[in-house]
């Protein structure tokens, strides 16, 4: 990989001095900056040949800019909301062209709420500002900027991202969904996301959205910072469906104190390279993670995935599940470590990889790595390679799918147990876009043979959520800040299949 | 006779000690069939770990003798080799063991001819033919003898592998944990008929059981009841039918929980005399 | 086995001291005890085997490199369409310096090849093993090693599926005794032509010992999705507290029952040969587990 151009000094202070940032910051900018000259370039990137930094630069000092209308937009992600059913305003506003609209009521409702509880939840800049002494104490304490060079260029560059803090003993009973109340904060190149867990406390944040959303840049170096305090839980869900020029690097990683638990789960549906790799520490006796991650390529495309666990306490355990799913072409790789230190007195590991091989053409690679050095733990790994055999498509058709139908319902199958981490909007909406992923003969991309119709019958189990067009758009609407006054709020944990207003469009809007 | 004397048991868990067994005593006499009854988590498990020495069950109070040593403080292959074997009502897989490995293994340490290096040695010509025999009789074929220990045995094949080792082991004292759970009648019929056997040839057997199924084909000389970790009733085998009839809770002593009921699977008004009746059938 | 395939392969033809090559016809068997040549700072020996089509070998080689600073032996084996090895080989790497061996062996269509590898070691040791698969060959491999007295052992075993039909059923038992250090390694590759074509590997470790350290890796490519299944995973070759409970309560005090498992364990790695070499891989592995009991 070769890197051209360089990040000067001069612009890590630049950002430092427009968001009017304390001294520490500013010097661990520039102290991630010279890390970032000084580490080794990686040299097992795939699918990335070189690395502009001059563009990322300009990038960087310009703001974020993002496509002004609505035919700037690819042609592939304006068919894709077609197929979603989506009108074009809602979509114009999914694809990240429009300007959060008239979100003051949400927000401050989800705010009062929140606040209420104790819990503070500010984009990353303003909590740098207002709670110095707390963001000082975590940021960059979990992932360190001398990891590697990515995360050292994150440090010194980043901007945007939302800043968690939970106090001792809270529960938040709803999901956290970050992105419809600090907006474009989360859209950032660059973003830095902390959370801290007080003694006792509990959470989950959810991050991103299943819809493709479109991205200007084409190098994400985002980071994730979880300290779980002891007796703490920590639940941390990202989906990502970004356009194909994105090659998204992600740097995930979380501290598990005493009796904390961390999991995470992740759903990587877009980008054209993505490599992700949750990680997690298990610092304190008893601390517990599991970490569920999806990859799907369908298409020419590379999803790195993995996970690292280092039990680094007794009574410790971990679970790892990865599902991947190849496709058109495309590349899975599984990456994953545990590793038991000595002292990790009767931990517990297991791992569990999945890789369904949907053509000929795609490709799936597993190198899971157990690194043992206490006598008393134990770690298992499994890992099964599988293919769509003609017999079960044969199968499928005879009961009148066609071959997208049959593939998108498989696809589906295969990620059962995976989706019932995830709330169940999610789900309905996920299950609606991996139809629209898989039931395209080809792929997306390309020009589809058939029209625009979604299929509608597939006898599927979520069967309900597909044939009410009118519940799913408003779901997909979650992902989003309000439209023109409608309400977006927590209580969607009840029943989708209530008809009542709650959430639900108003007609003629 | 296998003597439990006032026994208080505490299980440890994460490093803290819980109490499940307050003040048990019973005993096992050679060739008696002692039944010991109780719903579910009253403890009968429990009792059977203790018995044979798990790490995880400490004595807090009374002790265990076994022909009148105090076996109290002896590790489990100390138990095993002066006579006492526990048959698991779901015993764990032994990857990497086959089970005729693991018969020869047990049959040379009871027997005292070999031990450490010289373990899996066939010192004892009669051996294999004892084993084939056992295995044999309970319908266990020479595949499942070639197979790692419980490792894809169905819940029949389990249960008769633990049985065949009580066989050929020849025990003192068989503890029996539910040993017709998941079998069909058939399988019942073949343990009951081991079991029986094994009385009648001086082995002392404490059968724990939760259903009273097994005690009509087995009958038991004396019935022990166990609820939340005490005594709650000493008998004959009235007590088990009585167990049969009412069920657990009425015999809690009038509490009002509702404890595991069972219902016997033919109709009520059978006589004591049923009893007597099925013990003199079977001892013909 | 190319020159250019690793510096290790480069370094060994450098210093080549002695080699053989064989062709065999029909049936053979055929003992090898390469001998050490002294020359220098790097003794190495390289022994060709080729089966001619139709042939079957039943090969054993007995290696204890011990003289010279880096000791390298390589066995490459070649199978003929329809011919069958069963291959078994002893490593007892003893002494000073560090070792490394290896077995190449490429498979011709409808080939079979059984192969058990035994070692212990008591220094670095590095075992490279790599195969090729053929169309319709298959291959069945097995592997048991001991590490110990602050040694490492390191086992690798690449199979590369290039033909269609092809199967291969390998695992790998590593056993790290009181300040050794075991890895086993795998890595599978099904390439693009191998349609059809099955996999396994199965990595086991485990660590009895002070300061005992362990590492596994099986890994799998899978190049295409025309594959009928692929499959691996890692394991603890060791008895949990359940096992050693059920074994006690069956008489076998704590190093019987450990002893058995290991034995179990080691023995089943044996499984993919056939005959004669059979038995003497039995022998051979008594030898072996004898070791661990004189550690433990």
């Amino acid at each position: 990989m070769i890197l051209r151009g360089r990040i000067s000094r001069g612009l890590v202070e630049e950002i430092s001095r427009i968001k009017r940032e304390p001294e520490w910051m500013l010097r661990l900018r520039l102290r991630a900056l010279e890390l970032f000259e000084s580490l080794p370039t990686p040299q097992w990137l795939r699918g990335v040949e070189d690395l502009d930094l001059d563009q990322i630069s300009a990038y960087v000092s310009s703001g974020s800019p993002r496509a002004e209308s609505w035919s700037e937009l690819p042609d592939y992600m304006r068919k894709y909301y077609e197929r979603l059913g989506i009108p074009e305003l809602e979509a114009r506003f999914l694809s990240g062209l429009t300007a959060v609209l008239d979100s003051e009521t949400v927000y401050f409702r989800m705010k009062e709420y929140l606040e209420k509880l104790g819990v503070i939840l500010l984009p990353m800049e303003e909590a740098v500002q207002r709670y110095p002494d707390l963001v000082r104490e975590h940021f960059s304490r979990v992932f360190p900027p001398s990891d590697h060079k990515f995360a050292a260029l994150h440090t010194a560059l980043w901007s945007g991202g939302a800043f968690v803090y939970v106090p001792k003993g809270v529960r938040v009973p709803q999901p956290i969904e970050a992105y419809f109340i600090i907006g474009g904060s989360l859209e950032g190149q660059f973003e830095h996301t902390l959370i801290v867990a007080d003694e006792g406390s509990e959470l989950t944040f959810i991050e991103g959205c299943s819809a493709p959303m479109l991205k200007n840049y084409s190098f994400h170096d985002g980071m994730v910072e979880i300290h779980a305090l002891r007796g703490s839980r920590v639940k941390f869900i990202t989906v990502q469906n970004w356009s194909r020029n994105v090659i998204n690097f992600n740097n995930k990683r979380a501290i598990a104190e005493e009796d904390a638990t961390v999991e995470w789960v992740e759903g990587s549906i877009g980008s054209r390279v993505t490599y992700t790799y949750p990680s997690t520490i298990l610092r304190g006796r008893g601390s517990r993670t599991s970490n569920v991650v999806v990859g799907i390529a369908n298409g020419p495309y590379l999803k790195d995935t993995g996970s690292k666990v280092i039990h680094a306490a007794p009574d410790t355990r971990s679970s790892i599940v990865s599902k991947n799913i190849s496709n058109g072409g495309g590349v899975n790789v599984y990456r994953g470590l545990v590793r038991m230190l000595k002292g990790a007195t009767n931990s517990v590991s297991h791992v569990e990889c999945s890789s369904l091989i949907m053509d000929k053409a795609s490709k799936a690679h597993t190198y899971p790595h157990v690194q043992l050095e206490e006598p008393t733990a134990s770690a298992s790994h499994e890992a099964t390679t599988s293919r769509l055999t003609e017999d079960q498509l044969f199968y499928l058709r005879s009961r009148g799918l066609k071959e997208g139908e049959a593939k998108s319902l498989i696809v589906l199958g295969f990620l059962q147990d995976v989706m019932q981490d995830l709330p169940i909007e999610y789900v309905s909406v996920l299950t609606k876009v991996m139809q629209v992923e898989f039931s395209e003969v080809g792929g997306l991309g390309r020009d589809p043979r058939r029209g625009t119709r979604v299929p509608e019958d597939l006898g599927l189990p979520h069967r309900q959520a597909l044939h009410r067009l009118e519940r799913v758009r408003a779901l997909l609407i979650r992902c989003l800040p309000v439209l023109g006054g409608r309400l977006l709020l927590s209580n969607r944990r009840e029943c989708p299949d209530r008809g009542d207003a709650a959430g639900l469009p108003d007609a003629g809007s | 006779m296998l003597e439990v004397d006032g026994i208080s048991v505490d299980v440890i868990r994460d490093g803290a000690a819980k109490r499940v067994l307050e003040g048990v005593t019973l005993s096992v006499r050679p060739g008696e069939v002692h039944a010991l009854m109780g719903p579910n988590g009253s403890g009968k498990s429990t009792l059977l770990y203790t018995l044979a020495g798990h790490p995880s069950y400490r004595l807090a109070a009374g002790r265990i003798s076994m022909d009148g040593e105090d076996v109290s403080s002896l590790s489990p292959e100390e138990r095993f080799l002066r006579g006492l074997l526990l048959a698991f009502q779901s015993p764990v897989e032994v990857p990497g063991v086959r089970l005729s490995s693991l018969l020869l293994a047990s049959y040379n340490k009871r027997n005292g001819i070999a031990s450490g290096r010289n373990l899996l040695e066939v010192r004892d010509p009669k051996f294999l033919s004892a084993m084939r025999d056992a295995a044999a009789a309970l319908g266990i074929g020479p595949d499942l003898l070639n197979r790692d220990v419980n490792v894809g045995f169905s819940g029949g094949e389990k249960k008769r592998a633990e049985v065949l080792q009580a066989i050929l082991l020849k025990p003192k004292y068989l503890l029996l944990d539910e040993p017709d759970s998941g079998l069909d009648v058939d399988g019942v019929d073949t343990v009951a008929r081991a079991v029986r056997d094994m009385a009648s040839s001086g082995v002392g057997v404490l059968l724990v059981t939760h259903y009273a199924r097994i005690l009509h084909r087995v009958v038991p000389d004396e019935v022990t009841l166990l609820i939340d970790g005490r005594i709650a009733g000493r008998g004959g085998p009235e007590l088990a039918e009585r167990v049969e009839r009412e069920g657990y809770s009425s015999l809690r002593g009038g509490s009002a929980r509702a404890g595991m009921r069972y219902r016997a699977s033919w109709g009520t008004g059978r006589r004591r005399s049923s009893w007597d009746q099925r013990k003199s059938a079977l001892a013909a | 086995m190319p020159a250019h395939e690793s510096r290790l392969a480069a370094m060994h033809y450098g210093a080549l001291g002695g080699s053989t090559s064989l062709i065999v016809g029909g049936r053979a068997y055929i003992r090898a005890s390469p001998r050490a040549v002294d020359c220098g700072s790097v003794v190495s020996r390289h022994s060709v085997v080729i089966l001619e089509p139709g042939a079957y070998v039943d090969l054993r080689v007995d290696l204890e490199p011990g003289s010279g600073p880096l000791d390298l032996s390589f066995v490459e084996l070649v199978l003929g369409e329809g011919s069958a090895a069963n291959v078994l080989i002893g490593v007892r790497a003893a002494g000073p310096s560090p070792s490394a061996s290896g077995l190449r062996a490429a498979l011709g269509r409808g080939s079979r090849l059984n192969y058990a590898l035994l070692g212990s070691g008591d220094r670095m040791h590095r075992q490279d093993d790599r195969m090729v698969l053929g169309p319709a060959s298959s291959l069945r491999s097995g592997a048991f090693l001991i590490s110990r007295r602050g040694a490492g052992v390191d086992r690798f075993l690449g199979v590369e599926h290039s033909g269609e039909d092809s199967s291969s059923s390998a695992s790998a038992v590593g056993i790290a005794l009181d300040g050794g250090y075991v890895v086993v390694r795998g890595l599978v590759s099904i390439g693009e032509g191998a349609a059809r074509s099955r996999a396994d590997f199965t990595a086991g470790v485990a660590l009895l010992g002070e300061g005992a350290r362990g590492h596994a890796a099986p890994m799998l490519e899978v190049h295409t999705g025309d594959v009928l299944e692929a499959r691996h995973h890692s394991f603890e070759a060791k008895p949990g507290p359940d096992q050693l409970f059920y074994l006690r309560s069956r008489g076998l005090s704590e190093p019987e029952a450990r002893d058995l498992i290991i034995t179990g364990f080691a023995e089943s790695q044996l499984g993919a040969l056939e005959g004669r070499l059979a038995q003497e891989g039995a022998g051979l592995l008594r030898d072996l587990v004898r070791l661990i009991g004189d550690d433990a």
